[in-house]
């Protein structure tokens, strides 16, 4: 199946969903549409321009074409997974030793360099960010178990 | 005499230390991001926005004005020396510009791309100021129908502009405004799609959204593709172009100008059309069209200075109206409605301050920016001798800061990651991220006039199409929407091609 065909499923899934949760709120009363009335159409509206990629998909692609496999799979996983385990990690662990962590993976992840020089950038771009965001513009950013 | 009085009023609060060091600022980080590829006006703006938060409002629309013309400037520097746009705007200049550098001639190009965009920079900002305030009496006769029906206008023809399907830009859209209705209602207070995630209940954040959709991918995509790049290095001899090349490139520029800021109103123009409008003008009346794209001078000045123009073309709708009519005009409403602040015709009425105080600090801000860019442009070139494997740790360190810097809370870099994931899939399948941007910030201002009109009107639906202004906005968005197929079916193709979802338009 046509790539863009999953993408019309998912829409017109989108859609259904708004459709239905729309219909569950107040549409309004007396002429004046209520919290559903927008969502209700909005739903209506992604099934009515889906139904047609769905029919007759305007590009070539297959899934495969879209979807990141093999080696390049791997590396789009990866990437995704150290950025979701930061989140995770940022408030127990701090924003210091979290970021530390993050920059210095990105950096030997992306491009394998100087176990060196990527510890030196990644201790003074976490540090500098720190000194710009948590002292000059004085945002909270957390300091986790170790105070750090 | 009023538009004196006015200006006087803008230059006294541009003039202020503050806004001054703004500017500057601005400046010199949007020619940064114009410079580096891959870090566009767009993903720049809204890192940097979170910053903007505990500013004046003045200050903080100032600085993003700043980066946006910035950003500019800077983008013809890579497209000229090493055929890479910095930004979107500037692809067309490597057509020529590139060919002049490898022709020895890179110093001639960047001083003309400077000059140029400074002239236009100029022309867009009396533009600016003669135009916008003229829009208010109009506006002010706007209500609620009429302001749907624009905004329904603005999201049609953005989804049309978006290059690739129409039908792909408008789902986007659709897409885009279903996001915006996530959270509480503001008329009734009803929690709406947030399935018990009490972070929602303020609705998704737009900062949030757009670092997922255009800085994520990008990552992503350099990641899977372990994209490199190369740095042409050369010596540039010389900025000044020679009096014959200077009066070759009077035409294009003036024509750019015009050209650029009358693109910019439109909604979904912007710089990139402008851009491309001008290089097809400049190649059709030119008595050489032949020699473009092997290192005219014409192929340069008249689009570096139809993008510069376009900046200011895309500020009159927004100040104007509170319309944004791209990308950095939206990122520019957010910020003014975290500001608390509703452009258009009442803001620039209450408080022209605000309005003359941009319009004064731009002035400032181009000629900064052509001080900036001639002497330094070997500065800025040697940005580019930073690798992407450096670059790319920094741009997620601003993206999680960002994030989390909306709420203080992890949650904002949840939404950031999965509307990365969506926006990754999105370009892959070649749907538009722009529509969904757009209609995120206008969505909930169309809900309220959409609400507004209906409860005036009790329930009918005719509200739209007897008020003369909404009933010719409606026609006009259909004519948009329905013009590709009456384009195919008179056997002409009526659309402009242009690079499919280029954000920094």
């Amino acid at each position: 199946m046509k790539a863009e065909r999953y993408g019309a499923l998912l829409l017109i899934a989108l859609g259904g969903l708004f459709v239905y949760e729309g219909a569950k709120l107040p549409s309004g009363e007396g002429g004046a549409p209520g919290a559903g009335f927008m969502p209700f159409w909005i739903g209506i509206g992604l099934i009515g321009f889906a139904i047609p990629l769905l029919i007759r998909p305007a590009g070539n692609q297959r899934l495969l074409d879209v979807v990141p496999h093999g080696s390049e799979g791997w590396r789009v996983g990866a990437a995704l997974g150290a950025l979701a385990i930061y989140p995770l990690i940022l408030k127990p662990v701090g924003f210091l030793l979290s970021t530390f962590g993050l920059f210095l993976f990105l950096l030997q992840f992306y491009r394998r360099g100087s176990w060196w020089f990527a510890i030196a950038l990644s201790l003074a771009a976490v540090l500098g960010s720190y000194w710009l965001f948590a002292r000059f513009f004085e945002m909270p950013l957390p300091e986790g178990v170790f105070f750090l | 005499m009023d538009v004196l009085s006015h200006l006087y009023l803008g230059f006294s609060v541009a003039l202020t230390p503050v806004n001054l060091l703004a500017a500057l600022l601005g400046c010199l980080a949007g020619t940064a991001i114009g410079v580096l590829p891959g870090i566009g006006p767009v993903v720049g703006i809204t890192l940097l926005l979170p910053m903007t938060y505990g500013m004046d409002p003045t200050t903080s629309i100032i600085i993003i004005a700043a980066i946006y013309y910035g950003s500019m400037y800077g983008g013809s520097t890579t497209s000229i020396l090493i055929n890479v746009p910095g930004e979107a705007a500037s692809v067309v200049t490597c057509l020529d510009g590139y060919q002049m550098a490898r022709k020895g001639k890179a110093g001639a190009a960047l001083g003309i791309s400077a000059i140029g965009s400074f002239i236009a920079g100029i022309f867009s900002i009396v533009g600016l100021m003669l135009l916008a305030p003229l829009l208010v009496p109009l506006a002010l006769k706007f209500g609620p129908p009429e302001y749907f029906s624009l905004m329904v206008l603005g999201l049609t023809t953005v989804a049309y502009l978006s290059g690739g399907s129409l039908l792909k830009a408008l789902l986007m859209g659709l897409f885009g405004l279903a996001v915006s209705v996530v959270g509480m209602d503001a008329l009734t207070s009803k929690v709406r799609f947030t399935f018990g995630v009490t972070a929602l209940w303020n609705g998704v954040d737009f900062v949030c959204v757009a670092m997922g959709l255009f800085a994520i991918p990008e990552i992503l995509v350099s990641v899977e593709k372990w994209a490199t790049q190369e740095v042409f290095s050369t010596h540039i001899k010389g900025i000044w172009p020679n009096r014959g090349e200077i009066r070759k490139s009077s035409g294009p520029i003036a024509r750019g100008s015009i050209l650029g800021f009358f693109t910019g109103i439109i909604p979904g123009g912007g710089p990139l059309l402008a851009s491309f409008f001008s290089y097809a003008l400049e190649r059709r009346i030119s008595k050489y069209p032949e020699r473009f794209g092997t290192g005219e001078i014409e192929g340069v000045a008249g689009p570096e200075a139809a993008n510069n123009s376009g900046t200011g073309g895309a500020l009159v709708p927004l100040f104007a109206l509170g319309l944004p009519c791209n990308i950095v005009t939206a990122i520019m409403l957010n910020a003014f409605i975290m500001q608390g602040l509703r452009p258009g015709p009442m803001l620039m009425q209450e408080q022209p301050q605000l309005f003359w105080g941009v319009v004064a600090s731009m002035f400032i801000g181009n000629l900064v920016l052509l001080v900036l860019n001639l002497p330094l442009v070997s500065l800025f070139v040697r940005l580019l001798t930073v690798s992407y494997r450096i670059l790319l740790p920094f741009i997620v360190l601003f993206c999680m800061i960002g994030a989390y810097a909306v709420n203080n809370q992890v949650s904002g870099i949840w939404i950031m990651l999965v509307f990365g994931v969506i926006g990754y899939f999105m370009r892959k399948g070649n749907y538009p991220a722009t529509p969904v941007v757009l209609a995120l910030v206008i969505g909930p201002m169309m809900e309220g006039a959409l609400r507004q009109a209906l409860t005036i009107s009790q329930g009918d639906l005719s509200v739209f199409f007897t008020r003369p202004i909404s009933l010719t906005l409606l026609i006009i968005a259909g004519a948009v929407v329905f013009s590709p197929f009456v384009g195919k079916w008179i056997g002409r193709k009526g659309k402009i091609s242009i690079p499919a979802d280029d954000p920094n338009v």
